[in-house]
């Protein structure tokens, strides 16, 4: 697979976050603040590609489960 | 009978919440695997991987599947009032599988008859690789919202 310069940019770029974010998960009992920061992080440069995907029609996702307990 | 549905495995999900699992949801030991349509998921009852039946097979497939990556447990999200279960798109390159109807995302505690069931997501459609990519491809709301208002 080829991917263009951009395309790495972004693959490094979520690779930087999401290494940061398990390392943060290790050391959480010492630093639960840089846990929280380093977990909006992930969700949210995840969350936001994936909707890219999802609005331009190149990722056809598997339905979420939705359960209602309140 | 078949996979008609997704669905959380009620057994794993009561340990959570009484704290009998000894499990973090977070962890990043957890694994996934894939079953064809053949595998008929009891939500009630089936608690341990040895429960899961017609798991797949194939080339660059192992059975028990792999491991899930940063796994999320995010609160307020997708929407407020609503707890999110995330994690990276499971996959399988150059794989060859034939008829994956769903994804079993298990605790990994070391054995077919000790691995926790946590979810299932059905694919609707069958996914079959020659050769090629099998990903799975979580939603941007994530695999698993419990509302909590």
């Amino acid at each position: 697979m080829n991917l263009t310069d951009e395309e790495i940019e972004l693959v490094l770029e979520w690779r930087k976050v999401r290494d940061a974010f398990v390392k943060a998960k290790k050391s959480r009992a010492k630093d639960e603040g840089g846990y929280v920061k380093a977990k909006a992080a992930v969700d949210e440069l995840r969350t936001y590609w994936r909707r890219v995907g999802e609005a331009a029609g190149t990722r056809t996702p598997v339905a979420p489960i939705r359960k209602k307990v309140g | 009978m078949a996979i008609t549905k997704s669905g959380a495995y009620g057994i794993t999900l009561e340990k959570c919440f009484i704290d009998t699992a000894g499990q973090s949801m977070e962890a990043e030991t957890h694994k996934g695997l894939l079953v064809t349509d053949t595998y008929t998921p009891n939500y009630d009852t089936h608690d341990f991987r040895d429960d899961v039946t017609n798991e797949v097979s194939g080339t660059n497939y192992t059975a028990g599947g792999n491991t899930v990556t940063t796994t999320v447990i995010t609160l307020a999200a997708p929407a407020a009032e609503s707890l999110k279960l995330d994690y990276d798109d499971p996959q399988w390159p150059n794989s060859t599988i034939s008829a994956a109807m769903a994804h079993v995302f298990y605790f990994n505690v070391g054995s077919a008859a000790t691995d926790q069931l946590v979810l299932l997501q059905d694919f609707v459609t069958a996914a079959t690789t020659s050769a090629g990519l099998l990903l799975v491809q979580i939603h941007a709301d994530g695999a698993l919202n419990l509302d909590y208002a």
